[in-house]
């Protein structure tokens, strides 16, 4: 059956019986010979890399020993390590009344042997008017000049090339400023001083002073970073998103950029209490009126917002209040008012539908997830069998509780309290998918509709957002929470005023008991409405706001308004309160002269300008009466900049880096639950290709061994 | 049969079962870069943006080159494992390619970013986005790092690309903890001038 020239090497007969019993046999011995091959690979590899291993844990410590002083810059000339500059911040802040007055200096020293250029990101509060730049060289002081955004880049880079020490200041956000300052010499400091002025917060009997310091790294989402690289450039997303994204200082390091901070405090009426919400301060009595406040601890690290707030003796607050400033022939009256409070019974409330909107995402890890927690469980607790609710959770996906509304009955919160324990952070923020599921319903008539979310505001497309609430607002009402170190309140302030809500911030968890509280009271009770002005007939007014927003219990009504004559007469303030019309009138004669109500008062008109822009006004028009108020009244806005420059070259030949300052990451932010940790990189293909090519070298060995060997082992 | 044709027989098959294995991957590799290169023009110009081939769920964001063009990369949108099979990819919510900032980009130690292991001080590499942005860079340095030494990821205030793969480039194992990371700095805007 086999001839012996079928193949030169098929000459050994063999009787079929043994072919099968064979085959068997080196089937089995080639899977052991393979098995045992591959565990001779695997153990040598593992061994090979085990070896290696040991050899970059040495190398890791070296690097680990030199990195413990990172954000040092290499000169490529020299080879050498250089430091960044470093930066101190010292804030003065006066307030008088409602209003406050602040210079911030920041002064750059530049550690290194060369030339720097620094870039500084930093915050401001939302309101803040911008007004003054001052560049301080030695005892040589600079004043700024404010310019069209384009003049005072082209200065500023024209002052950089011939050598002149230069600074500019600029808006990028709102709340958002960066200040770029140029040829600063080795060894050298350099003080920048920004003054700005704004109106204080009032509500519920408290006045709120906020100096934010921390600009929290932004999350920018998949979609924005689509649009980003997408030929439809979507005009309303994060298109800056690298420019307010600034470098963050390792959380292993010590902190940086230590800022001190004092007030001068005349609170027009006699102060009961004064409190700090997340530094410890001294106070030092000087009236009854007046206090001087500092930080206990001198200066302290820029990684949470100051926040100071002081309430008045019992009676001790008027129940209106007028401040004037006559500023050329411009005239301009800041009017405070207190509207009637009721004590309304607990069974009169209007039922309400509720939806709690949570953020769960990486950045709410922590302590911000407990006071969250906390404020929702206790939200839900205040529901009365008539309200109706749901709660939405969202990270980069979006999840609710049930399908709709559902009463709440007794079955339904110990559920949503179940769902409140178990809420875990992590992922992205993609905040949009959720506000449009919570306004997605139609509200029922007789019925309020309030949408509470809590977050910690680390979200990027923020005009995005605003447009998807003024063209689906309705009947629904914005209530966000602000929670954490660092939440971003421009964000929330600007969805509050459009979701004609209000806006809650709690810095601490011993905090939120007493928030909640008050935003209940907000929840529960009738509001002032349709709030109109009637001013003498004779004058030309220009009132901000032009529509005024519903007053919550214990909100004041705050108006500023520019005339053209001297202020005299009263202005006549109407509205409707509880289902009665009510009235009030001011008087607007007063004999002090307070400075900076025209600027607070161009701050507000520009913000809404800078509201029509959303709304779909024309740029052009939007932009020229941006310029016009904000030339007219020095500030700086989208559209201009305050810039100062030095009128001697001081660099001549030598080069210059760059340098954008790092900031500290937000108080008890994790960086490992924001970045995750570096991908995978690496195939199993060498290791395919390896086991094939052992296995080839062993086939051959086989095939090409002695014929007597095998003959051999067919013996046993 | 004699029982050593059959032992051959068996080990040739696995063998080449193993070199299919490894070789699919590189020819997966390569295969995808090539497709991708072909509307990486259409990308740019912003005219209708094919997908490289039908289903595919990425795309190019910048295109990497060094070694005169002996390397000439398309760097897609992220680092999954599905993405970093047919590509290097950028790593989301670092500097987004063609902007000021440190750009990281990670890749397969053994497919695309065989390369880096070869880089040295003052080697060049160049980083065209799809912002039609271009700049060339040169490596100012090489770490070993722990894949939780997620500070390589940073804003470091100055304007670099981070190439990251894994670590030691020879072990046939794929997932040990350690990363390899060449570190290069942009040639125009190392100076004031930019």
């Amino acid at each position: 059956m086999q001839s012996p020239s079928s193949g030169s090497w098929r000459y050994t007969q063999i009787p079929q019986k043994t072919i099968i019993t064979d085959g068997l046999k080196g089937l089995f011995i080639s899977i052991g010979v393979g098995l045992t091959t591959a565990t001779f690979l695997f153990a040598t590899t593992l061994a090979l890399t085990l070896i290696a291993g040991a050899a970059n844990a040495e190398e890791l410590n070296d690097l680990q020993k030199t990195s413990s002083g990172t954000l040092l810059v290499k000169n490529a000339q020299t080879g050498e390590y250089t430091p960044t500059p470093t930066l101190a911040t010292e804030v003065e802040i006066d307030v008088s009344g409602m209003l406050s007055r602040t210079k911030v200096s920041q002064k750059f020293q530049n550690n290194s042997k060369d030339w720097v250029e620094g870039i500084y990101v930093f915050p401001l509060p939302d309101n803040a008017a911008v007004d003054r730049l001052r560049m301080r060289i030695g005892s040589r002081i600079i004043e700024g000049q404010i310019k069209e955004k384009k003049v005072a880049k082209k200065m500023f880079h024209e002052a950089k090339k011939s050598g002149k020490k230069a600074t500019l200041v600029e808006q990028e956000r709102s709340n958002i400023f960066t200040t770029s300052l140029t040829n600063i010499a080795p060894g050298e400091s350099i003080t920048v001083e920004i003054e700005y002025q704004n109106t204080l917060d009032y509500r519920e009997g408290i006045v709120r002073l906020r100096f934010p310091l921390v600009v929290a790294p932004r999350y920018i989402s998949d979609r924005e970073y689509e649009a980003l690289n997408t030929p439809q450039k979507i005009r309303n997303n994060t298109e800056d998103a690298n420019r307010i994204s600034p470098p963050v200082i390792d959380e292993s390091e010590p902190k940086r950029n230590f800022v001190n901070l004092s007030i001068n405090l005349d609170a027009g009426f006699t102060i009961a209490n004064i409190q700090s919400t997340n530094h410890d301060i001294r106070k030092h009595k000087i009236t009854d009126r007046k206090y001087t406040i500092q930080l206990a601890s001198g200066s302290v690290p820029a990684d949470r917002d100051f926040e100071v707030t002081w309430r008045s003796a019992p009676n001790a607050m008027p129940s209106s209040a007028v401040y004037t400033e006559i500023k050329g022939d411009k005239h301009f009256s800041l009017i405070t008012l207190f509207p009637p409070t009721v004590q309304t019974e607990p069974d009169v409330r209007l039922p309400r539908d509720v939806v709690f909107v949570v953020d769960t995402s990486g950045s709410m890890h922590g302590s911000s997830l407990d006071q969250a927690k906390s404020a929702l469980t206790m939200a839900v607790r205040r529901l009365t069998k008539n309200d109706r609710f749901n709660i939405i959770q969202f990270d980069d996906q979006t999840k609710a509780l049930f399908d709709r509304e559902r009463p709440a009955s007794n079955k339904n919160l110990k559920v949503a309290c179940q769902y409140i324990d178990a809420l875990t952070a992590d992922g992205g923020t993609e905040f949009a998918p959720a506000l449009s599921m919570a306004l997605n319903d139609e509200v029922k008539t007789g019925r309020i509709r309030q949408i509470v979310f809590i977050t910690d505001g680390s979200i990027g497309n923020e005009d995005q957002i605003f447009s998807m609430i003024k063209s689906r607002l309705g009947a629904n009402r914005l209530f966000p929470i602000g929670i954490g170190s660092a939440p971003n309140s421009h964000l929330m302030t600007k969805i509050a005023e459009y979701g004609r809500g209000s806006f809650t911030y709690i810095g601490d968890i011993s905090e939120v008991a007493m928030k909640m509280g008050e935003l209940f009271n907000r929840l529960e009770n009738p509001i002032v409405t349709d709030i109109t002005t009637h001013w003498p007939k004779h004058f030309k007014v220009d009132i901000t706001p032009e529509i005024i927003p519903d007053l919550y219990q214990g909100e004041p009504l705050v108006i500023i308004a520019e005339t053209d004559k001297f202020a005299t007469g009263s202005v006549q303030i109407s509205g409707m309160f509880a289902g009665r019309k009510w009235n009030r009138s001011v008087d607007l004669e007063t004999q002090t002269n307070q400075q900076g109500i025209g600027q607070v008062w161009a701050r507000r008109k520009i913000s809404e300008h800078m509201g029509s822009l959303r709304g779909g006004a024309a740029e052009d028009k939007v932009r020229q009466a941006i310029m016009h108020l904000a030339l007219e009244h020095s500030l700086i806005t989208k559209y201009t900049s305050l810039v100062a420059v030095d009128i001697t070259p001081s660099r001549t030949t030598e080069f210059m880096y760059r340098q954008r300052l790092p900031l500290n990451l937000p108080n008890r932010w994790s960086q490992a639950k924001i970045f995750g940790t570096l991908p995978q990189t690496a195939t199993p293909s060498a290791m395919h290709l390896m086991l094939s090519a052992l296995l080839s070298i062993l086939a051959f060995a086989c095939f090409f061994s002695p014929k007597t060997y095998w003959e051999a082992k067919e013996q046993w | 049969m004699h029982i050593r044709n059959l032992l051959f027989f068996c080990l040739m098959s696995l063998a080449i079962w193993q070199l299919f294995e490894g070789g699919y991957i590189h020819a997966k590799a390569w295969l995808a870069q090539h497709l991708i290169h072909a509307t990486w023009q259409e990308t740019m110009s912003r005219t209708n943006v094919r997908s490289p081939w039908p289903g595919a769920d990425m795309h190019p964001v910048a295109r990497l080159t060094a070694k005169r063009g002996e390397v000439n990369l398309m760097v897609l949108s992220d680092t999954s494992a599905r993405t970093l099979a047919f590509g290097p990819g950028h790593m989301a919510g670092t500097t987004v390619p063609g902007h000021y900032g440190n750009v990281v980009m990670s890749g397969h130690r053994d497919t695309h970013f065989a390369f880096i292991k070869h880089l040295q001080d003052g080697d060049q590499l160049n980083l065209e986005a799809k912002n039609g942005n271009r700049k060339t860079y040169e490596v100012i340095g090489t770490r070993v790092l722990h894949q939780n030494d997620i500070e390589i990821a940073f804003e470091t205030g100055d304007d670099r690309i981070t190439l990251i793969t894994c670590y030691p480039f020879d072990s046939p194992i794929p997932g040990g903890p350690l990363r390899y990371a060449v570190i290069a700095r942009a040639l125009t805007a190392q100076y004031l001038e930019i």
